[in-house]
């Protein structure tokens, strides 16, 4: 139990939080199939268990500490305007129409999702790209 | 147009919230026209087709087009503002969710459009009733793409929030100095993406069997129709959660204002936030008692559990109230209808949770009174406090007390009447979603009571709505912090400048706003 | 001055609230109701205390006119005592009321395969829209659509098993007056007991959406004397 706790408690409060949701679950998830043998919610909660763990190992591993950063840094990196959410969304449920309709959907929705994510990428890598200039320039 | 292309969280939260409450005023219509068919026996206004398709369509809007986005609109407009930065993470995704969720919701509304009209399988579409042999019309298949859309957008938006929550905060701000409305939204962010994923799961094996031959909810080909509602109540009982845990979030931030107090006990809130929101996937086949296909003892014993967080919570917000200094303007009253009526649904909960209890209750008016009793004067109280809050934050301008006064007093009345005689009738016997009921059973005169009350109901948003329209007439006056409250939204703007602050007070404790003002008052030497 | 008039109005409407329960008509029926004034009793201390506190806030602590309206009141954060207190006392008071549920859920779900011998017992199978009664020790079946639906008899003051099974979707077999419904699931056999107590006749409907016509598919169940539930069933022969 010590041993438990040291490993954990030099994390950040929301790596805590998954692996104390993970073990819940888990845990749960345990006595629900011993006590129901049913076995769509053994699974799900399992999986619950499963999903809510690896993010909790994750975090733990990669030792992510959440730096205090001056607010108005960020200014400048904001995404300004763009019609590619729109265009992206919109594609999306067109396609997903198809489903019901037929290839026609697909179709006419693969050319603004197309666009959209194209030039949601784009910028996407350009201020990626302009943020590690300015951060090899702080050095 | 830019609002087409926005990606600013603030113009993001209005959009949903003006989408939102478009849908909430047709599913309000709907409701009327439903009461207004059952408030005499025998059919007058439509036929049991229509009727069904009136349950299902009002269902689906109220919980998953109208409750969850709005709390995702709150949420969008006050998280950044309140943790004290310009936006969201992922500002264009933000976008993207309220998009799927608008054509979302439209193609779920579409079916009024197909042949067959909408969907009519009930907002919980149980299978086999709702694979292909028994609800044959393209309304469904819309109704399951549309909110298979809208569950994606929700996944989106909890990404988003928890991202945000966590690697966002102003320096000093520490997690247990994180606003209690900022709490609630992480945790009913965690739920969002743990539950969605079991609907859309559903909704796609419900597709595939309607359209592409499969057979997972269909017995005769060795299917299991159960299936359905284990995943269906999986994502369904931490959906309940989902839209009411920021609700009580508003609460805990309108109470301590006007009482001029602090929340009292804001460790054990947060903490009792977290157990509700774990504690919630582990209740759900408490919908399912009926079936005799599930454990009952493990899952009464979770749902009894759950009222024990939840009663602390109350005692939390009479607690600040207690030995405060109370002032009521229109968001606290709506607070004080919240802590009344909500407290019958919490307990009526409880009566449900218990499963001989169940035995008579389930799928009656009792139930339908319960849910209302939660979600109606649970979230929309609580909804309506938040938007008299912080409509001068969102708009520069104060909505009316007087017709804030007649809305609030309509509401209670019209809510009283409208659902408190539904518990008599679930207890009597009339079951739910019955188009019609014999004129002899006794039922008609709580009925009509009923009906007369959903009246009362629609004049109240009438009215909400001309002190909407009326507010936006004038211009904008409203100084940053008008209400005298506590976190970091009021330090902004009223509304707040596009990236939200010029500076930031310090913060060492949950009411940055609060301490900065006492601050300018000690230095000033005013007493 | 409007806080307090909400605090007294509300606190008049919530008392309108608790419902009443049709008489029970079994064995089970009236464990359940039993149950029930548990809960209600519960309940209403429950509700007695809170709105008791939250009025009594209401009216006692709203600011006065007075000069000392701005300076804030004594800014509590919390009571650990008292936040121990109001977690312990519901989490013993709803312990206490599993306990209650536990008992009677023994008594109603209990199915007893000695007590299936004795008074009868039925097949049901329910379909879009309407009910199959069958008993097959006597070989007799009972069958009808929509209203006024099928009318089966059963022996007052002997254990009556049924077995339910669907033809098509989910339904749910519901008598208001045994303060009890049972889903009817394609696929799986859902079983129950009851012992009806009083001679009578009682309406049942469905309580599971199934379609279209969900809402015409009533049945009665009547409980006679063993003689008189004897000539019924010869009757149907």
């Amino acid at each position: 139990m010590r041993l438990l706790r040291r490993l954990v408690f030099g994390d950040p409060a929301e790596t805590r939080f998954f692996l104390f949701l993970s073990a819940f679950a888990l845990v749960i998830g345990a006595i629900y199939w011993l006590v129901s043998y049913e076995p769509a919610g053994s699974v799900l909660l399992l999986a619950f268990g499963a999903a809510t763990g690896v993010m909790g190992v994750v975090l733990h591993r990669t030792g992510r500490r959440g730096a205090d950063r001056p607010f108005l840094d960020e200014t400048g990196r904001f995404p300004s305007e763009t019609p590619a959410p729109l265009a992206v969304g919109a594609g999306i449920a067109l396609m997903a129409l198809a489903t019901i309709f037929g290839p026609a959907p697909l179709v006419v929705g693969l050319l603004p999702f197309a666009w959209g994510a194209w030039t949601w990428l784009g910028r996407a890598r350009a201020e990626l790209d302009s943020q590690a200039l300015d951060d090899e320039q702080r050095g | 147009m830019t609002w087409l292309t926005t990606t600013d969280h603030k113009r993001i939260g209005i959009l949903y919230l003006v989408s939102a409450f478009a849908f909430f005023l047709l599913g309000g219509v709907i409701a009327l026209l439903m009461r207004t068919e059952l408030a005499v026996p025998g059919l007058q206004v439509t036929d049991e087709h229509g009727y069904n398709q009136m349950f299902t369509m009002h269902g689906t809007i109220m919980m998953l087009l109208f409750a969850t986005p709005t709390s995702a609109a709150l949420a969008n407009f006050l998280v950044p503002l309140q943790v004290g930065t310009a936006d969201m993470v992922f500002p264009r995704l933000n976008a993207l969710s309220f998009w799927l969720f608008l054509f979302g919701g439209i193609i779920v509304l579409s079916g009024y459009a197909a042949a067959g009209g909408p969907a009519d399988i009930g907002w919980t579409g149980y299978p086999p009733n709702s694979e292909l042999a028994y609800s044959t019309t393209t309304g469904t298949d819309l109704w399951i793409i549309g909110l298979a859309l809208t569950g994606v957008a929700s996944i989106l938006g909890a990404l988003n929030f928890t991202v945000t929550i966590y690697t966002r905060r102003a320096p000093g701000m520490s997690m247990l100095r994180l606003p209690i409305f900022s709490w609630t939204v992480l945790v009913t962010a965690i739920l969002i993406l743990f539950s969605f994923p079991a609907l859309t799961s559903a909704l796609a094996m419900l597709l595939l069997d309607r359209r592409f031959g499969a057979t997972f909810f269909l017995p005769s080909e060795g299917g299991d129709a159960i299936l359905w509602q284990h995943l269906f109540w999986f994502f369904g009982h931490p959906e309940v959660y989902i839209v009411i845990l920021p609700f009580f979030g508003i609460l805990s931030e309108v109470i301590p204002v006007f009482a001029r107090k602090p929340l009292f006990g804001y460790r054990a809130f947060v903490l009792a936030t977290i157990l509700i929101g774990v504690y919630s996937f582990t209740v759900w086949a408490h919908h399912m008692f009926t079936t005799g296909a599930v454990a009952n003892p493990f899952f009464s014993i979770t749902t009894f559990v759950i009222a024990v967080p939840t009663g602390i919570k109350f005692f939390n917000w009479i607690a600040t109230m207690w030995r405060g200094r109370l002032s009521f303007p229109t968001p606290m009253l709506w607070c004080l209808g919240f802590l009344y009526l909500f407290l019958f649904g919490g307990i009526t909960g409880i009566v449900l949770g218990s499963p001989p209890l169940d035995y008579a209750f389930h799928d009656t008016y009792f139930v339908v009174a319960h849910m209302h009793n939660v979600l109606v004067s649970g979230t929309v109280f609580a909804l309506f406090a938040g938007l008299y809050f912080w409509f001068p934050k969102m708009a520069g301008r104060r909505l009316s007390e007087r017709l804030g006064r007649i809305h609030f007093w309509s509401w209670v009345v019209g809510f009283t009447l409208t659902f408190l005689p539904q518990y008599q009738l679930g207890a009597s016997g009339m079951p739910r979603r019955y188009a019609d009921y014999p004129a002899d059973a006794g039922w008609t005169a709580l009925n009509q009571l009923s009906t007369a009350g959903s009246l009362l109901l629609g004049v109240g948003v009438l009215v909400f709505l001309a002190a909407v329209a009326l507010a936006l007439r004038r211009p904008p006056d409203q100084p940053p912090d008008p209400w005298g409250a506590n976190s970091l939204e009021w330090w902004a703007d009223s509304p707040p400048s596009h990236h939200n602050f010029r500076s930031l007070p310090p913060i060492r404790s949950e009411r940055p706003v609060f301490d900065a003002r006492h601050a300018a008052v000690l230095e000033e030497g005013t007493p | 001055m409007r806080g307090p008039r909400v605090a007294a109005g509300g606190a008049l409407v919530s008392l309108a609230a608790a419902a009443c329960l049709p008489a029970p008509a079994t064995t089970e029926a009236r464990a359940i109701a039993s149950l029930y004034t548990i809960f209600l009793a519960a309940a209403a201390v429950v509700a007695a205390i809170v709105l008791g506190l939250a009025t009594w806030s209401v009216i006692r602590y709203r600011a006065g006119r007075t000069a000392d309206a701005d300076d804030p009141p004594a800014q509590t954060h919390g009571n650990t005592r008292l936040e121990i207190l109001w977690t312990v006392v519901p989490a013993v008071t709803i312990a206490a009321l599993f306990g209650f549920t536990l008992v009677t859920l023994a008594r109603v779900d209990t199915v007893d395969p000695v007590e299936a011998g004795r008074g009868a017992e039925i097949e049901v199978t329910a379909f879009r829209w309407g009910w199959t009664f069958t008993y097959p020790a006597e070989g007799i079946t009972v069958s009808g659509f929509q209203e006024p639906g099928p009318e089966v008899v059963v022996p007052v003051g002997e254990p009556i098993t049924v077995r339910l099974d669907s033809a098509d979707v989910v339904h749910s077999f519901y008598v208001p007056r045994f303060l009890f419904k049972r889903d009817v699931v394609p696929g799986r056999e859902n079983i129950f007991q009851f012992t009806v107590e009083e001679a009578g006749s009682y309406g049942g409907q469905c309580a599971e959406f199934c379609g279209l016509y969900h809402s015409r598919m009533p049945f009665t169940v009547r409980a006679e004397s063993r003689p008189d539930y004897e000539a019924w069933l010869a009757a149907q022969r």
